[in-house]
């Protein structure tokens, strides 16, 4: 009908949509390089900081037959990260060690996922597995290390378990929230049509439970590589990764090594993280509000 | 759009209301009540019938059991004793928010209620287009709603019940978080649907005002337990003229209304 003009209080300027869109994206662009700058600016600085205090802790505050503990940055970058043979090391450990959590992490992904329906679906399930989960999460992972070595040998395996028990807890704890959190009306609106219980899973539930899912999953990403890591250091078998290194460069002394080694597990964490971070933007970001501010 | 079965035949149309009623009703309440498990009284033997082609609707003061009337109506609540008669089995449910899913765009929300009754792609897409065309939504279809006003997501809601074609039209509350303006707009808008469509409608409201101007007949609750004071006819022809709003006639059922509810108390 062409004779209803439309005057509510939307935000397009006016009332043909495509229009709006292309009088709005140079304006946008120019507004994201600025932003850009101001989001990473003070990372920058802080970083720049921490190495300067670095420097200032190793060199003044360090008494030089200590030094070697602590050696400054410049120190770090020429044995470690600028050390070929080092870096060679480094690099076929961290392959290792990515594999190793983004299996774990597959692992927990979906056995979370299936843990979060079922308790989704049936209550008397959530009541019985959801103390278990919190019980799982609250163990000391060290303290049962050695127990999962005896059962399943000192492997992959066991350094796998590790990773899934320590990135596990927040995929079906977010899944469950997300999904349960829906709007009374929608629930209606779906019996009133007669949707089945796998068509409100599957077009209601699941897609409300995405924004929550994904903050889950970015917390488990950053766990995986933490489980990864610990699974290396405490079972000392197979090809090197990223934790045995540490160990071995701690217990030879080569601290530039060590920090090196540090600096690249932790990235490794915020390559896996953003990652997660990326994909649930994209996922979520044309209609959910918390998408937008995480980007 | 087609003319529903149990719609009025076109010659009705804007013939003064009340119109006539046929044999069977689209929707009938016989002594019906309900008591929640947890004692709380709603509804106390309610009985009422909406003729095909009729606008009822349901005033009363708040927590009246108004919508576990309509609940009732749509069978989403089971009532606790009496019975209810629904002459179709496609009835369009209008919630008091839009209740739109915010991952869908503007026509997905709109095509959601055939793709759940399992039409085709290209038939409800056809269906849903011309839906948002009839309530004044064409250009806005690829829109996310959180990028809508109110008024406008509740038109997607109401386009969306209207790909059903529904027979009997159900409507809680609709427009009672929307400003005045938007509100006396898409009652315009609801009564040319109305008027188009020949649907026979229940709406609740606690607008006086939005009740007269938009029913062929007004049913006074009372306070909880809820039951049906007063059986007021409004005898105005459609399609009604917005100036009809300011018509003291209208004010003077308005009147009768209010003092019906007063009484209620």
């Amino acid at each position: 009908m062409t004779d209803i003009v439309v005057l509510d209080d939307t935000t397009e300027p006016t009332v043909v949509p495509g229009a709006g869109a292309t009088e709005r994206r140079p304006l946008r662009g120019r507004s994201v390089g600025r932003s850009t700058v101001a989001a990473v600016l003070p990372a920058v600085v802080a970083l720049v900081a921490f190495l300067a205090v670095w420097q200032f802790a190793s060199s003044v505050m360090m008494s030089p037959h200590r030094r070697f503990l602590l050696p400054p940055p410049g120190t770090v970058l020429r044995k470690g990260f600028f050390d070929s043979t080092t870096m060679r090391e480094i690099w076929s450990s961290l392959l290792l060690t990515t594999k190793l959590s983004l299996f774990g992490l597959a692992v927990a992904i979906l056995l979370g996922l299936a843990v979060g329906v079922l308790m989704f679906r049936f209550r008397w399930y959530e009541r019985a597995a959801y103390p278990y989960l919190v019980a799982l999460q609250a163990v000391p992972v060290l303290a049962i290390s050695p127990l999962i070595g005896i059962i399943f040998g000192y492997s992959f395996w066991s350094k796998s378990i590790i990773v899934v028990i320590i990135s596990f807890f927040p995929v079906p704890t977010t899944l469950l929230l997300g999904m349960k959190s829906v709007d009374r009306g929608l629930i209606d609106l779906f019996r009133l049509n007669g949707a089945s219980w796998t068509t409100r899973l599957r077009k209601l539930h699941l897609p409300n439970a995405l924004p929550s899912l994904f903050a889950g999953l970015r917390i488990s990403s950053g766990l995986a590589v933490i489980g990864a890591i610990v699974g290396e250091l405490f079972f000392q078998q197979g090809k090197p990764g990223l934790g045995q290194r540490i160990y071995d460069y701690s217990t030879n002394m080569k601290y530039p090594q060590l920090y090196t080694a540090i600096i690249f597990s932790s990235l490794l964490g915020v390559a896996i993280f953003s990652f997660f971070g990326w994909v649930g933007g994209r996922a979520v970001r044309s209609w959910h509000e918390s998408a937008a501010e995480n980007r | 759009m087609t003319v529903t079965e149990t719609g009025p035949p076109d010659a009705e149309r804007g013939t003064p209301a009340p119109r006539p009623r046929s044999a069977s009703p689209s929707l009938a309440f016989d002594r019906v009540s309900m008591v929640y498990p947890d004692g709380t009284a709603a509804l106390d033997d309610v009985s009422f019938e909406v003729g095909p082609g009729e606008f009822t609707t349901v005033v009363g003061p708040s927590g009246c059991g108004k919508s576990t009337l309509l609940r009732i109506a749509a069978g989403l609540t089971k009532e606790s004793s009496g019975k209810v008669t629904v002459g179709t089995d496609q009835l369009g449910f209008v919630f008091q928010d839009a209740t739109l899913l915010p991952w869908r765009t503007v026509l997905g929300n709109a095509e959601l209620l055939l793709e759940l009754h399992g039409m085709n792609k290209a038939d409800r897409r056809a269906k849903a287009l011309e839906a948002l065309r009839s309530v004044g939504l064409t250009g806005f279809e690829r829109h996310h709603p959180k990028r809508l006003s109110g008024g406008m997501r509740m038109r997607v809601s109401i386009a969306r019940s209207l790909t059903l074609d529904p027979s009997v039209f159900l409507f809680d509350e609709p427009f009672g978080a929307l400003d005045e303006i938007t509100r006396e707009r898409l009652n315009e808008e609801l009564l040319r649907l109305f008027v188009d469509k020949g649907f026979a409608g229940l709406f609740i409201t606690h607008s006086i005002f939005e009740a007269v101007f938009l029913s062929t007949r007004v049913l006074v609750m009372s306070a909880r337990p809820g039951r049906i004071v007063a059986d007021i006819p409004v005898p105005f022809p459609y399609p009604r003229p917005d100036e009809l709003r300011f018509d003291p006639r209208v004010a003077e059922i308005a009147g009768q209304i209010s003092a019906a509810l007063r009484g209620a108390h």
